[in-house]
């Protein structure tokens, strides 16, 4: 029997399952993106057929860290700008695990930027959902690395002198290998990008743009949005790197004029994940790590085979 | 005294000098002789030195001494760095056809042999090292024949056609010293039937690793911790597991930790530089009881300091590194040997109490190579705890009323069940924030003092159930203590015997565990003098000891960048014991 007897489980989930007796009303302020990220999480888990003990959720620091505090699954909240190392680790050790690795702005393209890059680049399988409201909301309203050049806050008064940072873009030259944008004000459209991330093999990142009505003055509430899969405007090609790209750069530049596009940027599909290539090489077993621990029939290996080479 | 030889090969680093020594080491081991090797970087004149000495007896060794009696020297400034451990014995064993000079030190013996031309005439220059091999064993009376499993080892790989013409390179420069030189310089090397192991500190931790279950491990390359990570790649997949070479250390540790909440055992090392980022994920693997192996191999530090230099300045920072009170253990290897089954008590204690542990090494011993007989590693010995992790079958014991997973079940012996993500009925939250028995995180007064006091009783706990001996040489009442911790041990048990011969009676006492540590007030109390050893600057351990026994003690410390020797800390003891106890 496997030591993950959660794993392959087949039964209908009801999404209220993902409603912890924990923690059920959450903090965040009235009108906050949050709400939408949490709600659409909760619609697409059960949809892929996902029961809440075979996912993990690990989160970083921010109003978005407390995303598993209410939804009942296997939480870990880790420390700001560190849950991207911590998620794809519990993937290797369990690769049947589904791991969904979720931040704000602050925490994956600010303090956690390299662990961003470099998961992106090693095409973990795993879903990164960034709550991005281009604002430090829990802490009060400062300068993030996506706030717009001039956005004005009590850190840059005179207004922001940074360019922001353009996180489709640098996801997808990272080496991410799904890339798309939603917004909390889009529910239908979030659930079905999520769903897709989810069974996407690869590292999946998800922009989601979370209003924040409380620190983001300008009140950006990410209306009215477009899908650029759906819009007559726009055509291209999400398989094809060289024009996703554009369209992504685009999608940055508008944003700050007013124009929310979102929908899927890009998408490869035959790219092996980290876990795939390293299998493939015989570098990482397919049972679990973890798995041998349970299984009697396993003796532990305490030979003096390990002595061997240093004779 | 040990009946010792004291071999070394020395040149330019990318001569291959390391492989050499080994070949030799191996050679020696396998023909039952004990081995104890030490490694010379760049130091005293500019870079590019490199030697691999020797220290070889029919008996154990365990230190390194000042003197030199065979010197492989590929350049003049082998030489030159080993001038003053050179004596009327020594044979410097040098290629007088290449475009240096040798300038050989009165009294030494000059084997000049033309390690390239016969190098050459055996299959290739490359060779020219395992000529003067050769010539080493004709001097040492040690049969040239030794070699060659070694040199099968290390080159057969290559094919049979490397291996022979290895084997008649060494065959060369053995008969070369044997027509042209008629030496007795009193060199026999005996023989025994004994087949030793030879295997260094960090191959030792990574072997322990192995026998303990570990399956998982993340680091990033640092000098002297990389070489665990190189062990356990390729070998670890044997077993079920799997090396990852993260982007930094923040990751690395972050990594580990993840790959724990996954249920593998898992660990990460890393040298003191390493340790400064990881500390940071450090309070979280303690907060959120994730039982993870830290491993610290120390260099000379602060900054980047000294990276290939020996120092055991990391000891405040083990006990007391992160914010806020986060308990740990902190576990130190006094030996090679130590290391196996060190790293296994430290995965043990990891999740037997879901709390970090620091496992301390120490420059010197990760890069020394020394022979054991293989029962040293008894792997029918090792034992693996893995606490109270649950499966299905035990999750239903720690539910709450509401059927809700108590992952920091507060218990009388502090300790509260882990379940890992994948078994039914076990999901639950666990944060570094403040939290309840269920992980929800909270600020109430009452959960708080609960959580911190569970936390702290898991160590509690173990410091009165677990053994946390300490290891006793020398006459126990002996009126001279000397407490040392790391791998200073072999040197001070060597130096024993130096201190024997002049009548000082000396007990000495070291120490593997650092917190929680053995209570040493009453050995300390017992002996009239109490002297500390340890090398860095400022008395790391002998602040705490003093801080434990309330006694002023005496300190030996050394920072130079180099490990202690026994015959200078035979002296060193000597001037202590002279000196007057500090106010």
């Amino acid at each position: 029997m496997s030591a993950f007897n959660a794993i392959g489980e087949e039964r209908e989930i009801d999404r209220d399952e993902y409603t912890p007796g924990v923690e059920p009303q959450p903090t965040w302020c009235p009108g906050c993106g949050d709400f939408g990220v949490l709600k659409s999480l909760k619609q697409a888990l059960p949809e892929v057929g996902k029961t809440p003990e075979e996912v993990l959720t690990v989160t970083g620091i921010g109003c978005s860290g407390k995303l598993n505090s209410y939804l009942d699954t296997y939480g870990f909240h880790t420390i700001h700008g560190r849950s991207l190392p911590v998620a794809r680790a519990a993937k290797l050790a369990n690769p049947e695990l589904e791991v969904i690795a979720a931040g704000g702005d602050g925490d994956g393209y600010g303090i956690g930027c390299n662990h961003f890059i470099h998961s992106a680049r090693e095409n973990h399988d795993m879903t990164y959902i960034v709550f991005n409201n281009e604002i430090f909301g829990l802490t009060k309203g400062q300068t993030s690395p996506t706030s717009p050049k001039g956005h004005k806050s009590k850190t840059q008064p005179s207004g922001s002198a940074k360019t922001p940072l353009r996180p489709l873009s640098l996801s997808l030259n990272a080496g991410a290998s799904y890339v798309a944008r939603t917004a909390a004000v889009n529910p239908n459209q979030a659930k079905e990008i999520i769903k897709e991330a989810i069974e996407h093999d690869g590292f999946a990142h998800i922009d989601f743009l979370t209003q924040c009505p409380t620190w983001n003055k300008d009140a950006r509430q990410y209306v009215p949005y477009i899908d650029v899969q759906d819009s007559d405007d726009y055509d291209f090609d999400v398989s094809d790197r060289a024009e996703a790209a554009e369209m992504m750069r685009e999608t940055e530049d508008v944003l700050n004029e007013g124009t929310v596009l979102t929908g899927r940027y890009y998408v490869e599909e035959d790219r092996p994940s980290y876990g795939q290539e390293k299998k493939a090489v015989g570098e990482l077993p397919d049972q679990p790590l973890a798995e041998r621990y349970f299984d009697d029939d396993a003796e532990w290996e305490r030979s003096y085979d390990l002595l061997e080479r240093h004779t | 005294m040990a009946e010792d030889l004291n071999w070394a090969v020395g040149g330019e680093a990318g001569d291959g000098i390391d492989s050499t020594g080994k070949i030799f080491a191996q050679a020696l081991a396998r023909a039952g002789r004990h081995v104890f090797t030490s490694k010379d970087f760049a130091s005293r004149i500019r870079g590019g030195y490199t030697a691999y000495k020797i220290r070889t007896a029919v008996e154990d060794v365990q230190s390194v001494v000042d003197r030199l009696d065979i010197l492989v020297a590929l350049t003049q400034r082998t030489i030159d760095e080993n001038v003053d451990e050179l004596h009327d014995g020594s044979a410097i064993i040098y290629d007088g056809e290449r475009s240096w000079e040798a300038d050989i030190p009165d009294g030494a013996t000059a084997v000049d042999v033309p390690l390239k031309s016969l190098a050459e005439e055996a299959g290739g220059a490359i060779m020219r090292n395992i000529v003067a091999l050769g010539a080493a064993c004709e001097i040492t009376g040690f049969d040239v024949e030794y070699l060659d499993e070694a040199l099968e080892k290390r080159f057969g790989g290559k094919g049979s056609k490397i291996v022979q013409n290895n084997k008649a390179a060494a065959r060369a420069g053995q008969e070369y010293v044997q027509a042209n030189y008629d030496l007795d310089l009193g060199y026999d090397l005996e023989v025994t039937d004994e087949d030793y192991v030879l295997l260094n500190g960090n191959e030792a931790i990574g072997m322990g690793a192995l026998a303990a279950g570990c399956r998982f491990y993340a680091g990033y390359p640092i000098t002297p911790a990389t070489s665990i990570m190189e062990y356990l790649t390729g070998r670890i997949e044997e077993y079920g597991g799997h090396v990852v070479q993260a982007e930094d250390e923040l990751s690395a540790i972050n990594m580990a930790l993840g790959a724990a909440r996954g249920g593998a055992r898992s660990m990460t090392a890393t040298s003191g530089a390493g340790v400064d980022l990881m500390t940071e994920t450090f309070g979280l693997v303690a907060t959120s009881e994730t039982p993870l192996v830290i491993t610290d191999v120390q260099r000379s530090g602060p900054s980047t300091g000294m990276p290939t230099k020996q120092e055991q300045g990391d000891l405040n920072m083990a006990l007391y590194a992160g914010h806020g009170e986060v308990p740990r253990f902190v576990v130190a290897p006094t030996t090679i040997t130590e290391c196996f089954w060190k790293t296994i008590k430290a995965f043990n204690l990891a999740e037997k109490y879901n709390t970090p542990v620091f496992l301390v090494s120490d420059l010197a011993m990760s890069v020394t190579e020394q022979t054991f007989p293989p029962e040293a590693f008894d792997m029918d010995d090792v034992e693996i705890d893995r606490g109270k992790l649950v499966d299905d079958d035990g999750v239903d014991e720690w539910l709450d009323s509401q059927g809700r997973f108590r992952a920091h079940a507060v218990t009388d012996d502090g300790v509260s069940p882990r379940a890992k993500p994948g078994t039914v009925d076990g999901a639950h939250m666990s944060t570094g924030l403040e939290h309840d028995e269920l992980g929800r995180r909270t600020e109430a007064q009452d959960e708080r003092v609960r959580q911190v006091d569970k936390r702290n009783r898991k160590v509690e706990t173990a410091k009165n159930t677990e053994e946390w001996e300490y290891r006793d040489f020398g006459d126990p009442d002996a009126d001279n203590l000397v407490i040392s911790w790391g791998s200073n041990e072999g040197a001070l048990v060597e130096a024993l015997e130096y201190l024997e011969d002049d009548g000082i009676d000396v007990r000495v006492i070291s120490v593997p565990y650092i917190f929680p540590r053995p209570d040493l007030t009453e050995e300390i109390e017992a002996a009239e003098e109490t002297i500390v050893v340890e090398c860095n600057a400022t008395g790391q351990f002998a602040d705490v000891i003093e801080h434990d026994t309330l006694t002023r003690v005496k300190r030996i410390n050394k920072y130079t960048g180099v490990r202690f020797k026994a015959d200078e800390l035979a002296e060193e003891i000597t001037d202590q014991l002279s000196e007057e106890v500090p106010a």
